[in-house]
């Protein structure tokens, strides 16, 4: 390992480390021992509990899962509606005012709604998922399509593209910049709606792994009242979103390569 | 000779968002283009040329009049205008390859005979070995040379170039005009060129006719007839190409310096 490779792993970890030492500093030195908040100790023993239980994996193995359906689904109809918002006029004006109505909404407020429209489980849960990745991903890729260049456009047109053709070869390429950065929130925003998406899920599951890790951060919540596994479950989801969102800026890196000559 | 691209009272309009007034920025333009030929359009900035070609390119609608090739009234683009633009239009996220390829793609030709056509068109314009480039990776000449190749690899019979080497370097630009020249064919298979410049003497150098236009409103003030002998590398130290120069300058002076008082306001 190089001594460039050292420096950079350590500059990563280092103030993640400083946190967790004034966590358990701050906890064990002043926190009355009989309170709930729990240690960065406990979390690790929490963790290697929830890990050889084969629970946690479970766990974020179905909210994965579900997070790719509804993450996917959002994608494709956020992308075709913001392309046909910013090149078909008539249909802004009806599609557009409705979605940013709908915007700000809380995906949590529509828990009720899946369950009465999905049922409650996986279905619902997709739901959510998809309503809260959607909005960041329809903005950008709105914003990206208004901005492309004319002149790439009246380019195509003058070699012979047909409107199908220029929105696949150059509206969606061009644009690919602002729907990576619209991917990138809306992946964020979809982990941050999972345990909204999991109540739908119901207890069915058992309060088990296979609700998955919202389900999961839920039950231990209501039912245990053990902190030390909410801990491990926002841990868990940070750490797998940070591995997602770095993907999503190596494909950005790899699509666009117009736009990083300096790195 | 027969008649290619032809407009007959052409004009463009365009109104004031601010206080609704109508501006006539075109026109009114009749124009009749040989089959061959190589028309230049020179005029201060702001005396609609661009808009002019974008007419015949079918990208801009006239308030006005109508163009036509081959008798055909233009309403949109076709294949057998090939339009080169002052800033390239190159596709970004496409190498010089797919850059060429773009036109064979959008008609559905086969992957093999896009391959060979573009590696033919690139070679053409004297860019080979330089195919897996990105536009970015270019320099100025070698992206016009690319944005060239790309139109030439639909075979058009008819080239609109709207300034396209108005953002080159003197050396570069010279290059690229005889090399441009070379593509426009001899005898029979000539294509028809429309090259839109600021620059006089590129206008002189490359141009059979060259039609001096005046500004606000965008009008044909005269159109010279520039048969300078074919080939032309020494022209440019004629003396009567001074003359020549010289000449149309005194016709688009006050034009053109009024148009710099106007950016100067």
């Amino acid at each position: 390992m190089t001594s460039g490779r050292v420096q950079r792993i350590w500059r990563f970890v280092a103030l993640p480390l400083l946190l967790i030492a004034i966590w358990q500093i701050a906890v064990s030195h002043y926190v009355p021992a009989s309170s709930l908040a729990p240690t960065p100790t406990g979390v690790i023993r929490g963790f290697v509990e929830l890990l050889t239980s084969g629970e946690l994996l479970a766990a974020l193995e179905q909210s994965l899962l579900r997070i790719a359906f509804g993450f996917t689904f959002a994608l494709a109809l956020a992308i075709v509606i913001a392309v046909l918002v910013a090149t078909w006029k008539p249909f802004a004006y009806m599609v557009d005012p409705i979605l940013e109505t709908f915007r700000p909404i809380a995906p949590i407020a529509w828990v009720p709604m899946a369950i009465l429209w999905f049922g409650t489980g996986t279905y619902a849960a997709i739901f959510i998922v998809a309503y809260a990745a959607f909005f960041p991903i329809y903005v950008n890729t709105l914003a990206g399509v208004r901005n492309i260049d004319r002149g790439l456009l009246n380019a195509a047109k003058t070699l012979g593209a047909r409107p199908t053709f220029i929105a696949r070869a150059v509206i969606i390429p061009a644009a690919l910049p602002s729907i990576i950065l619209g991917a990138r929130l809306g992946m964020g925003l979809a982990w941050a709606a999972i345990i909204a998406a999991e109540m739908t899920v119901g207890s069915k599951a058992g309060g088990g792994g296979s609700g998955g890790i919202g389900q999961m951060m839920f039950v231990f919540l209501l039912y245990r009242l053990d902190l030390r596994y909410i801990v491990v479950g926002m841990i868990s989801i940070g750490l797998v979103a940070l591995l997602i969102d770095a993907i999503f800026q190596l494909i950005g890196r790899r699509v666009s390569p117009w736009l990083n000559r300096g790195n | 000779m027969k008649e290619r691209l032809t407009c007959e009272g052409i004009t463009k309009d365009f109104v004031n968002p601010r206080s609704g007034e109508i501006l006539r920025a075109l026109g009114p333009i009749d124009l009749a283009i040989s089959k061959g030929e190589f028309l230049a359009i020179v005029g201060p900035s702001g005396c609609g040329k661009s808009t002019l070609l974008g007419i015949f390119a079918g990208l801009v609608q006239p308030t006005a009049g109508r163009a036509f090739i081959d008798g055909k009234l233009i309403q949109s683009p076709g294949l057998e205008r090939g339009v080169c633009f002052q800033d390239y239009a190159l596709f970004p996220w496409l190498t010089v390859q797919k850059n060429v390829e773009f036109g064979l793609r959008a008609r559905r030709v086969s992957a093999n005979k896009r391959y060979d056509t573009a590696r033919a068109f690139i070679a053409r314009v004297n860019l080979a070995g330089f195919e897996d480039r990105y536009p970015h990776e270019l320099s100025g000449g070698m992206r016009q040379r690319c944005a060239l190749a790309r139109v030439l690899a639909n075979e058009p019979e008819v080239l609109l170039m709207d300034e396209p080497m108005a953002a080159l370097d003197a050396q570069t630009r010279q290059i690229l005009q005889d090399d441009l020249l070379k593509i426009w064919g001899d005898g029979s298979t000539r294509r028809t060129v429309v090259y839109i410049t600021h620059s006089i003497d590129e206008a002189v150098y490359l141009a059979d006719r060259i039609a001096v236009m005046s500004a606000r409103p965008g009008l044909i003030k005269a159109m010279i007839n520039n048969d300078f002998p074919r080939p032309r590398p020494g022209v440019r130290e004629m003396p009567e190409f001074a003359r020549r120069t010289n000449e149309i300058w005194q016709l688009i002076r006050d034009d053109a310096l009024e148009a710099l008082a106007s950016t100067q306001k």
